[in-house]
This record gives structure tokens, C-alpha cells and sequence, in this order.
């Protein structure tokens, strides 16, 4: 293991440690993936062995995806869900963008404190929310020109505001160095040119962070879809796996098909984004 | 025209130019702001103003800090107290600081103590406004009964309560105040042209409010004082406020002399070093025995529930955020080396992650079931160990491990249950992806020709990692284990579905126990009053955890 | 660039203080409202009177005309049970004579529906008609915001006749009647929580009869732990009876026993009766004989397994029996029985699926109430019950259902069963909370070691209970 030896068998101490490193990696995505293949094995079976303690279908039941999909009205959901996550994900990127890029490159009375405030709730207890939030977006639809429960507002503009991405981004946007900045006053660059063409692009890889981040907390979140829409018409995708659950019993093979279903659009982004991460942390040299 | 004009005329020269920059910031930070504020602080002050009256389902009497001293027992006035205090140490703060500035610059900031104070006035005429106005438009919801349920009626309605004879005039207060503020704030900047007129503005203006709290929340605690001490009269009986509010006080001052002149005496030379120490350990004995002396008998009067869940808590966080954190370090280095396939482990690793909470928590609980048959049962059997009751079994790991081996172990040291360690092994099974990945970024940061040139110098991986990596990632790692704190503080939504009742409460972190009493016992007062707790406790972590590995993170 | 941004800032500000003046632009009206506030000063509790106050004047008041009123419906079903439901409310808009319309709306499960409730008290965003279980509905009343339907149920010209409230099993309007008479909660369906028994297994056991006291029944899932015991293995501990202890199962046995949550005079929660010692007592020999045991889930695969003859279930459960056993390719015949009490006493834990009418206009609460006479008349309530598996509320729908009965023969021996009851106090004052903290108490009753554990346990619990009650008045 230490230097003397390296050097004297190098090739093959590297190529041990290779080994090493492979049976560590697939030991840890074993565990991560065990109960992933229970999901999917769960999905394939009947109702009557999916309650029971069988690891793998003695059959294999694809229907239970086609069932899964018309019962829990997915085709419906997966729209909306997409429109929600869309919407959110824009609001929240452009306000964090400009938000976090005032925090961290410019000076202004009251900006510690303001951040340090808003920083602060991420220490609420949920719960509270709420009803407060709730209420907010019942006036908010009263008063305003368009409804706000049931319809894309009460589900996309309150998480907007993230004060968690603003936090990461201006972390990032703190480290791009002075000296660009200075570059850029000298060629006569206000603040929106120097952030879009020289800040954001050196960001890719916190961007792809909020973006993967948001994405999965838009797709999973229940309990406040529930709270503010009435019909159909905004529900997103999570609302659907609860159609599987009654005070009685539960369809667990079904549920468990959905939730495979839930899964699917969000590993396909992480998959695209993914490449995007690596490139860009790689290429932008960025201080660490 | 001459509105451009004007325009022009601000905002030209160095004045303007900073002036320009200010507004260009703050409306950059405005939507986000704007959204915060209202979806994430309003709640709080919405919630403050619940948690101070008998609210189960419907609004009730205000009550004022009684629900706080349900939870909490006297240490309820004890901490408002404080907090009264500490606003009037902030008060103390700001002006040395003020001075401070002024002694640099040979400014005479004074004039800019109008503003500071109209801006007070303001935030105040606000606060009494929100104050009149929320009861008005809570009562909507009463008043509509009865009636058609509408639009048009509700708007009806909103416009009766926002101009009801309390509302209204306060409305009116504030919106002089903000206007008061505004043309002082801008007379001021004409008339006295410094640098730091902005800033001696904001400073008394936070100073104003400062005080105005903490004055105001003195007062208030005195008045709840008096008023337990007259309810206890009436019934014969003695609160002890006072006796309570005074020792711990006096200890927790000792307690902090005594560390200051202990840290003091870390930088003393030689010679008053020794007496130094021992005074200092001295004087934090005392302090610290006067604490343990009265905290605990001021705790046992407040709701058992709570001390319960925050032991459940620690043990929830202890279990999880430094075993995911070490898992996730290990991996992320792992897959940086860049090999063939790290990709594909990488997203293997954040499907935790992404899994709803609904399907993995079903497959932890066929995995963990009781039955004899259940995997890890089964696996336990394998190794010749009796199964266990995993979800439903309410005895610490501890015990349970010392009956395996034949030690019997003291109630004290159980250790968390094994139903919460089945919740831990889920949270860390959750995370580890996201954290593997965060760090993953942190080590993309990390400059390749610091790791290379080491190497050039002789030392070997783990001494690389030690000396070079592990220290350039202190950020990431303090701001994964903040966040892994502070979520294993706030979850309740998987332990809500692990939870079962035959694990005789020992799964019951404290943000469960408020989940319980919110959604189940719907005491939204109570409740609220609780959240409050938590949320100090939280921040209170957090400002220690700041100081203490704050000072150590290498921000290189 | 520069210009763009600042004018940007300027706009944004100058709209900023409008919207913040909105308010006050309109001059403040003559001060009518005024006269209201007393009204919402005055405690919560007294509210639902005050509304009664205002309502009873005028209920014979001139018909209401109901052309036009939409009366939104939450309810708890989705899928199958959801369409059919759908059908039926279309079937409503079709035909009703009032020109009434229906907007029914799946909400979730009923703790879904009970959340949505409770924030929309807050901000007065309500259904007109909602489903949920009594004790949710009777909190809701407590606050006011659940109307009584006793005006509606009365008139004479749309409430229900003679025969019509004759028609009802008799205990349904007292199970949704407060203490002081407000009919709140209006039965949709019944259901109940039963013991499932594996009626061949039994029969190869011995046991050819139903057991008929408790003794029986421990001799019974005793004699089958023992078999399993003796068969190892996987089957090793298993075997008895898969009772879970929570409110719903703890409940049901002391009804079995005689007992119940309320004291004597029945003005207040006590739970240290002789019967709720002997129920637990009963529960704890049980276990220490190792006749009982616990599944984290539904027991069904269980007692498909044989691992299992007896468990404890909800009557709309069947199907998930049903699926097991298929599956399991067991032949086995199960069915449901009463839990029986030491002299022979049988007792379910019966349920309702209860609609309740939130306050609104006195045509809106009757146009909904009109709905709710029409849903649950005999005639709609035998169609209904095919497509969701639970029971009426009626001697005619009972005649109405012997063809389906003779089809589903396990479905019918649960009408008998529902009948016998009792049920949970729901509309006791703070039966909702204190249910739920019943589910607590009865794990800990469950792992008491000494009767005298028991005893004190049980007396926290009338303590605690009594304490709930307290706060809610």
C-alpha cells in the first residue's frame, strides 16, 4: 500500500486497486439497488404474491404497468406534473439567478441581513406553512385576476422563491474570480452582460444541481397538491400512486409499478444533465 | 422631460452611481424576496401569532405565552427573557459600532438618526397593522357561513375587514410612517452628503427596531409573569419564576465568563496562565452546576413529549449524518478517479433519491418485517442470530445487542430503538446518493495540479486525501452536514409511514411529535408554540455549529 | 442596458407602493359591518347555536327554488368506486325536478379530506357536502362548520316521512347525532371491523362450530398456534390470531366483553371498567401463550397461508382476502365472524361513511341535503353497493340486495354483522383526538406485564381522555 511498493509493481498494484475500487462501487450500488429491484420485481407480480413474501414473480405480469397507468390516471397527471415542474423550474432558476448574483457580486445597505433572514427559513418547521401558505393562496386567488387554488399558481409561484438555490448558486457566483469582473467593467459591461456572458456559463454545473434538485422535489411532493387543487385538472403525478392506497388495503403491486413510472422521466434527466455536470465542472477551472 | 431629468441627475456621478447599483441589486433580489417573504416569513409571523392563542381548529383566546409554557415549563419566560436581552445586546452592538465608524471616518452620523427612527416607527405601525388586521380577515371565514359562497362575496368581505374600525387607521399609521420614512431617508442624503449616510441609516434603523423589540418583549414577558404569579396566587400556589429566571441567568453568565477567561488564558504567557485556567474552570463549574442544579426540574414541567423527541431527534441525526456523510466521501472519491463505468454508478447511486418516499418506505417495511421469513430476517437467521421485531420493536439496539452477547445493559444507555435505527438506515440509504453527488461537485472544484504536484512531491493517496482533498472540501462537508442536521430535525413525512404505534413512541422525533399534535390532535396553537421551539433549537445548532466548524472550514 | 434596468426598477417600485395603497383608495364605506363583530368576538363554541338561531326562523320559509344551485360534493373514491359514483351524480343532474347540479369531487382518503377541511375553515373555502367519518364531522360541528340536518330531515316538504326515517336501521341516527340532538352526520353506507376466520382450517382443527365465547376462541387459535409451532420452519410463531393492537381492534374486543369508553351516568371517558381490564387481560393471555402476533401490514397474505386463522379486518377488505387466497391457491373457506365475549356477548366495531352539510345558505344546505336523500334512497343505495362492497342503511335496500347477497355469499354474512354494532362514541366531544390517542395506549396496554400495569395505564388513559375533553369545551 505505500510508495516503495507502488513503484516497484506499479501496473499491477494499479489494476488491483482497480479492482478493489470496482467491488467497493458495486457493493454500494448493490445496497442502493436492492430494494429498487424489489420495486420492480413487486411490480410484475399478482396482488395475492405482491402481499406476500416472494422476492421474484413466478410470472410476470407487464399489465400492471398498463393498469397502473390507466387507474391512477397517469396520462392525465404526467401532463400536468411536466407543466408544474416546467413552470416552477423556470420562475425558480431566472429569480435565483438574479438573486444570488446580487448577493454575491454586489453591494447594497441591508444585504447580510436580508440574507441571513431569508437564509433562516430554512429552519422552519414545515408544518407551520401550511396553513398560512394555503391561506396565502386562497386571497392571493380572491383578489388577483386569476384563481390561484386549482389551477398552476397556487402549485408553481410559492416554491419559486428557493432561498436553497440562491444559497448554491451565490456560493458558485462568489468564486468566479475578480478579475473577470474588472475585465468586463473595462470593456464597458454593466452587470446583466457580465452575469449572462461570463457568470452563468461558468455555472453549468450548480445549475444542473438546482435543476435536477427542483425537478424531483416538484415531481414527488403530495401532501400541498393535495391541499390546493379540488379537480383533476392540476393534479400532479404523485396524487395518482395514492390511488392505490384505501383505509382497507393497499394494491401494493400497483403502486409499486407507479412508482417505477414516477421515476423513469426523472433518471432521464439526471442522465442528460449528468454528462453536462462532469463536463462543466471539469472545464470551467473554477477555485475551489 | 424633466422627469428624466431627474433621473439623470441622480444617478450621475459617484453618489449616483451606488445609489444606481443599490437599486439595480434590490430589484434583482425582489422576486425572489418577494416570494420568500411571503411564502416563507409571513408564515412565521402568521404562526407566532397562532401559537399565542387556544387555536384548535378555530381561533380561541389569546393566551399569550401559555402554550410556550406548556411545552416548555418556565423556561418559556426564561428565554423570551433573554431574547429581550439579547435584542438590547444587539442595541449595544450596533452603537459601538456606529461609533466606531464615526471615530474612522470623523463623520457626524446623528442627523441620520431620524430616519432610523421614522423607519422603526414604520416597521412597527406595520407589525400593529398586520396585528388588527389578521383576526378581521380570519373571521371571514365565519361570517361566511350563511352566505352564498362567492367571489364577489368574499372580495365583499375582505374590503369590509381591511377597512373595520381597528384596521384601517393602523393602515393609515403605516403608510404615513413608510412615507415619513422615505422623504426623511431622502432629506437626509440631501443634507448631509457622506459615504456612509446609507449605511449610519441602516444601522440606526436596525437599531430603532432593535430596541423597540426588546423593550417591548421585556415587557411583555414582565406582564406573563405577573400574570402566572397572580393566577398562582389566587390558587396558593408559587411559580417560582423569578428564583428560576435568576439562577439559570446567573449561570449561564458564569457559564460564559468562565469559558472567556478560559480562552483568554489559552492565549496568556506563562506566568498568570495557571490561576487564569483554574479561575476560569472555576468559575464554568459553578455556572455549570447552578444549570445543571435548576434546568432540569424547569424542564420536567414542561411536556414530557418534547424532551422525549429531541432525544429521539439526536439520536436520529447522530445516526445518520456522520455514517452518510463518510459513506458518501468514500464513494465520490471512489467514482472520481474516472473510470470506465463511473457514470453508471453514479446515477445507480441517486436512485434512492429519487424514489418516492410512498415505494421505499414500503419495501424498507417488507425488508425490515417481523416475519420470520422477511430478507433480513432471514439474513439474521443465516448468521445464527435470533429475528427481530425491527418496526415494532420499541427496546434500544443497545440492550438488544448486549442480551444477544449476555451483558445487560443500563436503561440509559439503549441507545436508540431499533425501530428508529430501520428509520436511520432509510434515511442514510436516501441520502447518500445526493451527498455522493454534491461532493462529486466539490471535487470537480478542486484544482487537478494541486492533487498532480503533490504526487510529484511523494505523497501517497490517503496522504493526498488527507492533507490536500479532505481540507478543500470542508465547505462542501459543512454545508452537507448542516443541511443532513437540519433535515434529520425536520423530517417527518417517512418516519409518519414508518411509524408504529408498538414502537411505543420511541420513533417520535421531536418534528413528528409537532406533526402529531398539528394534524392529528389539530391543537394548531400548541403546536405552533412547539414548531417555535424546535425552530430555536434548529437555530441554536446551527450558530454553534458555525462557530465551531465554521472557524475550521477552509475556504481555500 | 443601464437605462432599460433602472426604469425596470423605477416601474417595478412605482407598482409596488400602488399595489401596497390598493386598500386605502377607496374611501372607507359607512361603517355597516360594524354591527357584525360582537357576533365573531364571542367564544367558538357557541357558534353552531348561533347559526341554528338564525337557520330555524325560517326553515318552512316558502320552498326554495334550487333551478340553477351547484352544490359541490367531496368524497374518498377513485377508480371503479369513483366512476360508479360519477354515474350516479350524473344520473342526479340528469334527472333531479329542482334543477339542481352536482359537482362531486375526489378528494383522497378521508385523512386527506379531514386536512383539506381543516385548512379551508381557515380560509372559508368549503364543499357544500363532504364525506368523512363521524368524529371528523362532529369536530367540525363543534366549530360550526358542520350544519344540522334535523330542519332538512323535518320539512315537510323535502325532508324524509314516517316511513321513510322508520326505513333506517335504527341506531344510524343516533350514531350521527350529537348529545345534545343535531343530526350532523347523515349514514351513506355501513361498514364494520370483523374477525376473519379460516372456517376449513378450523374444522380440521376440531372446531367444527363457530367459537362462541372467548374461551372457545382461545382454545381455537391456540390449538392453531400449536400446529404451526409444530410445523417450524417459516410457520414457526405464527399460526393464532394477527390482532394488531390499535383503537379500531382494542375496541372491538371490549365491546365484545360489555364494556365501553364511556362512564355510567355517560357524561364523560372512562376506561377502567372491570370490562376493559378483562379485555386486556384477555388480549395480554393471549400473547403470553403466544396465540397473537403482528404483521406490519395487512394480515391477508397470512391467513391465505394458513399462518394465520384468524385476523381482524375491515368488511371492505374482502377483495384483498379474496386476491390472497387466489393466489395462494388456497381452497380454504374463510368468512366473518363476531368477536365473541367471555358469556357469549358478539360484538363488530361497526362503521359509517357519513355525509355531512356545511353551513351556507338555507337553499344551498337544502339543495344539498335533497342530494343526500336522493344518494342514499333505497333504490340508489343498491346500486351503489355492488360497485363499493359496503352496506346500506335500510331495511328496504336490505330486501332490495338478496339476489347480490345469494351471489356473494361472504358480503351477506356481513349484513347481520354490521346490525349487531356497537359503535365508537363518535360524536362524543373529542372522540377524534381521543381515538387517536387510543392507538398509542392500546400498543402500550400490549406490552403491560401485570394486571396492575394494566390498571394504571388504563386510568392514564381515562385521565388523558378526559383532559382532551376538556380542552374542546
Amino acid at each position: 500500500m505505500d510508495n516503495r511498493h507502488k513503484r516497484r509493481k506499479g501496473f499491477s498494484y494499479a489494476s488491483r486497486r482497480k479492482i478493489f475500487i470496482y467491488i467497493v462501487l458495486s457493493l454500494g450500488a448493490f445496497i442502493s439497488l436492492i430494494p429498487f429491484i424489489w420495486m420492480i420485481s413487486t411490480s410484475l407480480m399478482s396482488l395475492g404474491e405482491a402481499l406476500g413474501t416472494a422476492f421474484f414473480p413466478s410470472e410476470l405480469h407487464f399489465e400492471n404497468y398498463a393498469e397502473a397507468w390507466r387507474r391512477a390516471q397517469f396520462s392525465e397527471y404526467f401532463i400536468n406534473s411536466i407543466l408544474i415542474t416546467l413552470i416552477t423550474l423556470a420562475g425558480e432558476i431566472t429569480f435565483s439567478i438574479f438573486a444570488a448574483y446580487a448577493f454575491a457580486r454586489m453591494e447594497f445597505p441591508g444585504r447580510d441581513l436580508i440574507f441571513g433572514v431569508m437564509l433562516s427559513t430554512i429552519m422552519i418547521p414545515a408544518m407551520v406553512l401550511i396553513i398560512p401558505n394555503f391561506l396565502t393562496v386562497t386571497w392571493l386567488g380572491r383578489i388577483g385576476p386569476i384563481p390561484w387554488i386549482n389551477n398552476w399558481p397556487a402549485l408553481t409561484i410559492p416554491f419559486m422563491g428557493s432561498i436553497f438555490s440562491i444559497f448554491l448558486l451565490k456560493q458558485f457566483f462568489a468564486q468566479v474570480p475578480d478579475e473577470l469582473f474588472d475585465a468586463a467593467q473595462i470593456d464597458g459591461a454593466g452587470h446583466l452582460r457580465f452575469l449572462f456572458q461570463v457568470v452563468l456559463p461558468l455555472s453549468k454545473a450548480p445549475l444542473m444541481v438546482i435543476l435536477v434538485l427542483s425537478f424531483i422535489g416538484t415531481w414527488n411532493s403530495l401532501a400541498w397538491p393535495m391541499l390546493v387543487t379540488n379537480t383533476p385538472d392540476w393534479r400532479p403525478i404523485s396524487v395518482g400512486l395514492m390511488n392505490f392506497v384505501d383505509e382497507a388495503g393497499q394494491l401494493v403491486n400497483l403502486t409499486m409499478a407507479g412508482a417505477f413510472i414516477t421515476i423513469i422521466p426523472i433518471l432521464v434527466i439526471y442522465f442528460f444533465t449528468q454528462r453536462q455536470f462532469t463536463d462543466s465542472i471539469a472545464r470551467s477551472g473554477l477555485k475551489g | 422631460m424633466e422627469k428624466k431629468n431627474f433621473l439623470q441627475r441622480t444617478f450621475t456621478g459617484r453618489r449616483g452611481r451606488r445609489l444606481k447599483e443599490y437599486l439595480t441589486a434590490y430589484l434583482f433580489i425582489a422576486p425572489a424576496s418577494i416570494l420568500i417573504f411571503v411564502f416563507g416569513i409571513f408564515p412565521v409571523f402568521f404562526a407566532l401569532y397562532v401559537s399565542l392563542h387556544r387555536w384548535r381548529i378555530v381561533r380561541s383566546d389569546m393566551i399569550g405565552l401559555t402554550n410556550y409554557v406548556n411545552a416548555v415549563g418556565n423556561l418559556a419566560y426564561v428565554v423570551a427573557f433573554f431574547l429581550g436581552l439579547g435584542a438590547l445586546v444587539g442595541v449595544y452592538f450596533l452603537i459601538r459600532r456606529v461609533l466606531q465608524i464615526k471615530r474612522e471616518h470623523q463623520d457626524r452620523p446623528w442627523l441620520t438618526i431620524v430616519p432610523g427612527l421614522a423607519f422603526a416607527a414604520m416597521i412597527f405601525s406595520f407589525l400593529n397593522w398586520f396585528y388588527r388586521a389578521l383576526p378581521e380577515v380570519l373571521d371571514i371565514a365565519f361570517k361566511v357561513r350563511g352566505l352564498e359562497r362567492d367571489e364577489i362575496v368574499f372580495a365583499e368581505l375582505l374590503g369590509e375587514a381591511l377597512r373595520a374600525e381597528s384596521v384601517l387607521p393602523a393602515w393609515r399609521t403605516f403608510l404615513l410612517a413608510l412615507l415619513a420614512t422615505l422623504a426623511l431617508s431622502v432629506l437626509a442624503l440631501h443634507f448631509w452628503r457622506s459615504r456612509n449616510n446609507l449605511k449610519h441609516q441602516a444601522y440606526f434603523s436596525m437599531g430603532f427596531t432593535l430596541l423597540g423589540i426588546g423593550i417591548g418583549l421585556l415587557a411583555f414577558t414582565l406582564q406573563e409573569v405577573n400574570a402566572a404569579y397572580a393566577a398562582a396566587l389566587a390558587e396558593g400556589t408559587d411559580p417560582g419564576i423569578w428564583p428560576q429566571v435568576i439562577t439559570i441567568s446567573s449561570g449561564l453568565i458564569l457559564f460564559a465568563a468562565g469559558w472567556l477567561i478560559w480562552r483568554r488564558a489559552e492565549k496568556q504567557t506563562s506566568d498568570g496562565l495557571f490561576w487564569l485556567h483554574a479561575l476560569g474552570a472555576m468559575v464554568l463549574l459553578v455556572g455549570g452546576w447552578l444549570l445543571i442544579g435548576e434546568l432540569p426540574a424547569v424542564i420536567a414541567a414542561g411536556d414530557k413529549k418534547i424532551w422525549d423527541g429531541l432525544k429521539v431527534t439526536v439520536y436520529f441525526s447522530l445516526g445518520t449524518v456522520p455514517l452518510q456523510l463518510v459513506i458518501s466521501l468514500f464513494l465520490s472519491v471512489l467514482l472520481f478517479q474516472k473510470l470506465v463505468g463511473s457514470n453508471v454508478f453514479r446515477i445507480i447511486y441517486f436512485i434512492p433519491y429519487v424514489t418516492p418516499s410512498i415505494a421505499s418506505a414500503a419495501v424498507f417495511q417488507q425488508m425490515f418485517s417481523n416475519r420470520q421469513t422477511a430478507p433480513v430476517n432471514m439474513f439474521l437467521r443465516s448468521l445464527g442470530l435470533p429475528p427481530q421485531q425491527w418496526l415494532f420493536e420499541p427496546r434500544g439496539i443497545i440492550t438488544i445487542i448486549g442480551d444477544l452477547i449476555g451483558f445487560s445493559v443500563p436503561s440509559w444507555a439503549a441507545g436508540p430503538s431499533l425501530a428508529m435505527v430501520v428509520i436511520i438506515l432509510h434515511s442514510i440509504w436516501t441520502f447518500v446518493g445526493y451527498n455522493t453527488v454534491i461532493y462529486l461537485a466539490g471535487l470537480g472544484n478542486i484544482p487537478k495540479e494541486l492533487n498532480d504536484s503533490a504526487e510529484v512531491d511523494g505523497a501517497n493517496g490517503w496522504q493526498v486525501f488527507r492533507h490536500i482533498t479532505f481540507p478543500l472540501l470542508s465547505p462542501t462537508t459543512y454545508f452537507l452536514s448542516l443541511i443532513g442536521i437540519i433535515g434529520t430535525f425536520k423530517a417527518f413525512n417517512t418516519i409518519w409511514i414508518f411509524r408504529s404505534n408498538l414502537a411505543l413512541g420511541t420513533t417520535d422525533t421531536f418534528s413528528l411529535v409537532i406533526f402529531i399534535e398539528f394534524f392529528e390532535k389539530l391543537r394548531y396553537g400548541y403546536a405552533s408554540a412547539m414548531a417555535f421551539v424546535l425552530f430555536g433549537i434548529i437555530l441554536t445548532l446551527t450558530l454553534i455549529n458555525n462557530r465551531i466548524q465554521g472557524s475550521r472550514v477552509f475556504y481555500g | 442596458m443601464k437605462k432599460f434596468s433602472i426604469l425596470l426598477a423605477i416601474v417595478m417600485l412605482f407598482s409596488l407602493v400602488l399595489a401596497a395603497c390598493g386598500p386605502t383608495e377607496t374611501p372607507p364605506a359607512v361603517e355597516e359591518p360594524v354591527v357584525e363583530e360582537p357576533v365573531v368576538e364571542e367564544p367558538v363554541v357557541e357558534e353552531p347555536e348561533e347559526v341554528e338561531e338564525v337557520e330555524e326562523p325560517e326553515p318552512v320559509e316558502e320552498a326554495p327554488p334550487f333551478e340553477g344551485v351547484t352544490v359541490q360534493f367531496w368524497h374518498v373514491y377513485t377508480d371503479a368506486p369513483g366512476e360508479a359514483l360519477q354515474a350516479l351524480v350524473d344520473e342526479f343532474n340528469d334527472t333531479n325536478p329542482y334543477g339542481i347540479t352536482v359537482n362531486a369531487l375526489d378528494q383522497g382518503r378521508y385523512s386527506d379530506v379531514e386536512d383539506k377541511v381543516n385548512a379551508g375553515i381557515q380560509s372559508g373555502d368549503l364543499p357544500d357536502v363532504v364525506m368523512a367519518y363521524t368524529n371528523a364531522l362532529a369536530d367540525w360541528y363543534s366549530v360550526g362548520f358542520i350544519a344540522d340536518l334535523v330542519p332538512y330531515i323535518d320539512d315537510p316538504e323535502y325532508g324524509l316521512n314516517v316511513e321513510e326515517l322508520a326505513d333506517l336501521y335504527p341506531h344510524l341516527k343516533e350514531a350521527g347525532s350529537t348529545p345534545d340532538g343535531a343530526w350532523i352526520a347523515y349514514p351513506m353506507t355501513q361498514s364494520a371491523n370483523v374477525l376473519v376466520l379460516n372456517y376449513t382450517w378450523a374444522e380440521e382443527l376440531g372446531f367444527a362450530e363457530l367459537p362462541a365465547t372467548s374461551a372457545e376462541l382461545k382454545d381455537l387459535v391456540c390449538a392453531a398456534a400449536a400446529e404451526n409451532t409444530e410445523k417450524g420452519g417459516d410457520f414457526a410463531g405464527t399460526g393464532g390470531m394477527v390482532f394488531f393492537p390499535n383503537a379500531t381492534n382494542w375496541l372491538h374486543w371490549l365491546y365484545a366483553f360489555g364494556g365501553n369508553e364511556l362512564n355510567d351516568a355517560r357524561d364523560a371517558y372512562d376506561f377502567t371498567s372491570q370490562e376493559a381490564i378483562d379485555t386486556t387481560m384477555f388480549i395480554l393471555d393471549l400473547k403470553n401463550e403466544g396465540c397473537v402476533w403482528q404483521t406490519e401490514s395487512y394480515p391477508n397474505p397470512e391467513q391465505a397461508q394458513r399462518k394465520a386463522i384468524i385476523t381482524m379486518s375491515s368488511t371492505a377488505g374482502a377483495p384483498y382476502y379474496a386476491a390472497a387466497f387466489a393466489d395462494e391457491s388456497n381452497a380454504d373457506v374463510w368468512g366473518w365472524m363476531a368477536a365473541p365475549g367471555p358469556d357469549g356477548t358478539l360484538a363488530v366495531n361497526a362503521f359509517q361513511q357519513m355525509l355531512g352539510v356545511i353551513p351556507s345558505t338555507q337553499q344551498r344546505e337544502m339543495a344539498s341535503w335533497l342530494f343526500i336523500k336522493w344518494l342514499t334512497s333505497p333504490e340508489i343505495q343498491a346500486r351503489w353497493i355492488p360497485a363499493s362492497g359496503y352496506y346500506g342503511t335500510q331495511y328496504t335496500t336490505e330486501a332490495m340486495m338478496t339476489d347480490y347477497a345469494a351471489e356473494n355469499p361472504v358480503w351477506a354474512s356481513g349484513v347481520e354483522l354490521a346490525a349487531i354494532g356497537p359503535s365508537e362514541p363518535q360524536t362524543f366531544p373529542a372522540w377524534s383526538s381521543v381515538r387517536r390517542t387510543l392507538n398509542d395506549f392500546a400498543a402500550e396496554l400490549y406490552n403491560a406485564t401485570s394486571q396492575a400495569e394494566v390498571e394504571e395505564i388504563l386510568a392514564r388513559l381515562t385521565e388523558t381522555a378526559n383532559e382532551l375533553v376538556a380542552e374542546v369545551q
